[in-house]
């Protein structure tokens, strides 16, 4: 390694390479918090960089994995067998914003919520919005295919990644994909890359569409005595012509939760709170407000509010946004599964999760995006209490089980990772797992890019929530 | 390193059940991860390097770095979702590595204040840390020796008169107020405003006297004890702590006033320096609880709004109103809480118009000794926070932060606005107007 390390200085300059014990141990972890310690963290700032590293990795069979901020759920960015961790955050210019044609050409590293503040400074919109979008990468964003509240109206990452240049684990650079609204001009590697958590190539540049950004967003809040009343209005909303920008809902136990943190006067008896915001022009989006309350209320809802400025729509949102501090309170740590069933099967789903927690008498949370089913699931918990942290692996499991069973699927925009890897068999199949791992091989045959990533090692070296 | 991570060793038993879960969030307003990118100058980062030196580990090189590079501005913990206390545990981290070995944290300059001076009077600590290093810079530039930024700055500003003037502690106004019995109110100077803006705290006792109320300045008070504090020498911080206590003790003043956020935020953090229980910590608290910015007391006083609406007319009359930029120093945002009382003090005086910044409440990078050691990184962050502050042309930037006005003055210099930009207390703009009106 010491040798590569001084091949790799010659390209990167040696300010941009380290294997002090101390900068490994800050990049050995991601917001899966799990620790595994990298040979040398490397900092490129061009193709040329990553490519040059990528060629000598291959040639030496070394270990590779990209990073961006390091804020996946899941474990995608740090080494769980050692190697070079090539961290990406000095890819951080916005190349161009075309605004005639609607689209960016954007460096992987830079920050999704500056990119976003920059298009929107000149009327424009790039509609992904994980919770995470203040500090995670675009380039992180692509490789999980981030989610976010707006994923009901406007899709996820992928629908909105044009095209991208890669560096192969073989080191050769290539570019996928478009710069116009349509193409289909072979395979869509551009399709397969995205979402495939840096285990095919390292993304240098992405090429993403962008939106005339609306004139305004209304936000409503309903509030209703029981769940299944919140989960028809939901489906009723979804039939009847008005798409709204998010619908997210915060059951029982989030509202006792987060009311016990933030004393606001949050409706802890009710059975379910939705949230919902719809936007485009101020006419339009009044319309769609006052429609949408119409069906909440004819639903049943026994208040719905219409927030009348953005003051009163931040305090709307400010309970949603204060769930996650609001669960610390119950264990100072987080498993948090990000389950997506069809979405008139919330309440069956979040009625099975309530009957599992009062089996377990874990600390169990859920709230999530109504609108298309993607429900987080969160159990709160001490992990050094062996004994918790085993029944909250079997309470995952059975999770999992109830998901598919539902027709869901066990990710909606975290990604497999090695947190997910054991449960990958409980929703593909042998043959899909199988072609899977021959399209692996196509782009790495030495298996040197981010090893160890959605399909589980034997030997269980990345077993669950257990480092 | 490679151990995976163990439960924090520094925070306090109360706390913990709180640890970082590496989720990122502090990464989106840590102003120095902000400008280097690097993990390691991440709270989560820090954070991670602690808990893997656990309680016996000793602190390398390369760590000692990392640790200085820590504004302690405190806006990781702000947002925090787990409610981690990052400031403290970074802060006991400096404490266990540096403090009693007695080795430098921040570099050479604090070094030469901390350790190889005995601290007198003279001998400053933050404020003072400037000066001493400009003192010392000064043979080098008479022996042609390259001075570098920002002491080379310094040396030409007319905003350290306090290098040659007499420290606000020696006027003889200050002098006076230290024998007065009656004051129900003392001001505790701090080393900026003793000796680099003297103004702000004349500024304090002139508007306090049109109030009608009498000022104490005790003579025996002493540095606040910050900069030792955060360079990891507790026991220097406990000794000022003590001197500060039984001074102001002494005083019997109700209130204790003053007009640098990072004086006030550390004597309300006076208590953490003492074990809870201890007679010691008894008295911080009770210190703690006495004290007040001085801008957040002023607002509170029903004379005040009267005092300038008074001169308003005739101060605005035929006088073009001045575009305000008030800059939150972090110590008063985020360690105290104070955001509105400095802009309802700032609306009440006549000609201003107080001008809203983008990316309100962003560090100007300053940061006390990290100015010094880690100057570009300083600078950086100035810069962003310089943007923010031109987007609304102002003739005026107000802050009541002794570190946050030496890094504006910087900051006004490198863009050549030297001329079109002043950068003041908010005190002090408020003497200026009240001056203005008589004459």
């Amino acid at each position: 390694m010491k040798a590569l390390a001084a091949k790799i200085e010659k390209i990167v300059g040696k300010a941009n390479v380290s294997s002090a014990p101390e900068d490994l141990a800050c990049y050995a972890y991601d917001a899966a918090n799990r620790n595994y310690c990298p040979e040398l963290v490397v900092f490129p700032q061009k193709t040329e960089h990553v490519a040059g590293v990528m060629e000598l990795a291959h040639t030496h069979g070394v270990l590779v994995v990209p990073r961006g901020a390091g804020t996946g759920m899941t474990g995608g960015a740090v080494a769980v067998h050692g190697g070079i961790v090539l961290v990406m955050t000095r890819f951080n210019r916005i190349l161009t914003v075309d605004r005639l044609n609607l689209v960016a050409e954007v460096e992987p590293g830079v920050i999704t919520g500056r990119f976003q503040e920059v298009v929107e400074a000149q009327g424009l919109f790039y509609p992904p919005d994980p919770s995470s979008a203040a500090y995670s990468t675009l380039g992180g964003n692509v490789a999980e295919c981030a989610g976010g509240p707006s994923a009901v109206k406007y899709g996820v990452t992928r629908d909105y990644v044009l095209g991208l240049e890669v560096v192969l684990p073989t080191g050769e650079v290539i570019s996928t994909g478009v710069s116009t609204a349509k193409g289909v001009v072979g395979y869509d590697l551009t399709r397969l890359i995205v979402g495939s958590e840096g285990t095919l190539g390292i993304i240098t540049k992405v090429v993403v569409r962008l939106l005339p950004l609306p004139a305004v967003v209304r936000t409503l809040c309903a509030v209703f005595d029981r769940l299944e009343d919140a989960a028809e209005s939901v489906s009723e909303i979804m039939c009847s012509g008005v798409i709204p920008r998010t619908v997210e809902y915060m059951d029982r136990a989030a509202l006792e939760c987060t009311e016990a943190y933030l004393h606001v006067g949050l409706p802890t008896d009710a059975g379910a709170m939705l949230l919902i915001d719809v936007d485009g022009s101020p006419e339009g989006a009044d319309a769609a407000a006052g429609h949408i309350r119409g069906i909440c209320r004819a639903k049943g809802a026994r208040e719905v509010t219409i927030a009348d400025s953005e003051q009163a729509a931040a305090d709307l949102w400010k309970a949603r946004k204060a769930i996650s501090p609001a669960l610390f309170r119950f264990g100072p740590h987080k498993i948090n599964e990000d389950i997506v069933v069809p979405r008139s099967r919330i309440p069956e789903m979040v009625g099975w999760i309530d009957e599992l927690r009062k089996r377990t008498g874990l600390q169990m949370v859920t709230f999530g995006h109504a609108g298309d089913g993607n429900i987080h699931f969160n159990i709160m918990l001490d992990r050094n209490d062996r004994a918790v942290l085993e029944k909250a692996e079997k309470a995952v499991e059975a999770l999992f089980r109830q998901t598919i069973k539902l027709g869901g699927t066990l990710s909606g925009e975290h990604g497999v990772g090695i947190t997910k890897a054991p449960y990958l068999a409980m929703e593909l199949g042998e043959e899909e797992i199988a072609l899977m791992k021959r399209i692996k091989a196509a782009f790495d045959p030495k298996g040197i890019l981010n090893p160890g990533k959605i399909f589980a090692d034997p030997g269980g070296a990345t077993s669950l929530h257990g480092r | 390193m490679r151990t995976p991570g163990v439960p924090l060793r520094f925070m306090d038993d109360k706390d913990d059940a709180k640890s970082c879960v590496r989720c990122g969030r502090c990464m989106a307003v840590c102003p120095v991860y902000g400008t280097t990118l690097r993990e390691y100058d991440a709270p989560r980062g820090r954070l991670a390097l602690l808990e893997n030196l656990g309680r016996s580990g000793s602190g390398s090189k390369r760590l000692k770095e990392i640790l200085s590079r820590c504004l302690l501005c405190g806006a990781c913990g702000e947002v925090c979702a787990a409610g981690v206390d990052t400031v403290s545990i970074l802060q006991a981290g400096r404490s266990r590595l540096f403090g009693d070995r007695g080795g430098p944290i921040t570099g050479d300059v604090i070094a030469r204040s901390e350790w190889e001076t005995a601290l007198s009077k003279k001998v400053v600590t933050k404020g003072g840390t400037l000066l001493q290093a400009l003192i010392c810079r000064r043979i080098p530039e008479a022996s042609g020796l390259h001075l570098r930024f920002p002491l080379r700055f310094f040396i030409k500003r007319q905003t350290v008169p306090g290098l040659s003037e007499i420290p606000f502690m020696e006027e003889p106004k200050a002098r006076k107020a230290a024998e007065s019995e009656s004051a129900r109110v003392g001001l505790f100077v701090g080393c900026g405003a003793n000796y680099i803006f003297p103004e702000s705290a004349r500024a304090l006792v002139h508007i306090l006297g049109r109030l009608g109320l009498s000022v104490a300045v005790p003579a025996e008070q002493e540095c606040c004890g910050l900069p030792a504090y955060v360079s990891g020498n507790t026991p220097r911080a406990q000794a000022l702590a003590r001197k500060n206590i039984e001074t102001f003790e002494t005083a019997g003043v109700d209130t204790i006033l003053t007009v640098c956020a990072s004086c006030g935020a550390h004597l309300q953090g006076l208590p953490h320096l003492f074990v809870e229980g201890s007679s010691w910590h008894g008295r911080a608290q009770a210190v703690a609880e006495k004290h007040r910015d001085a801008m957040a007391f002023l607002v509170e006083q029903t004379g005040l709004s009267s005092l300038f609406r008074a001169s308003r007319a005739e101060i605005e009359k035929g006088r073009p109103i001045r575009r305000v930029a008030y800059h939150d120093p972090c110590h008063l945002r985020i360690t105290q809480g104070i955001t509105d009382a400095p802009r309802r003090f700032l609306e009440m005086l006549p000609g201003v118009k107080l001008m809203e910044t983008p990316h309100e409440g962003r560090c100007c990078g300053h940061g006390g000794g990290f100015n010094l050691t880690h100057f570009d990184v300083s600078m950086d962050i100035l810069e962003k926070r310089m943007a923010d502050l031109r987007q609304v042309s102002p003739e005026l930037i107000v802050t009541g932060c002794t570190g946050c006005l030496l890094q504006f003055i910087e900051g006004v210099s490198r863009l050549g606005l030297e001329g079109a930009v002043r950068v003041l207390h908010p005190l002090v703009l408020a003497q200026q107007t009240l001056s203005q009106e008589r004459g």
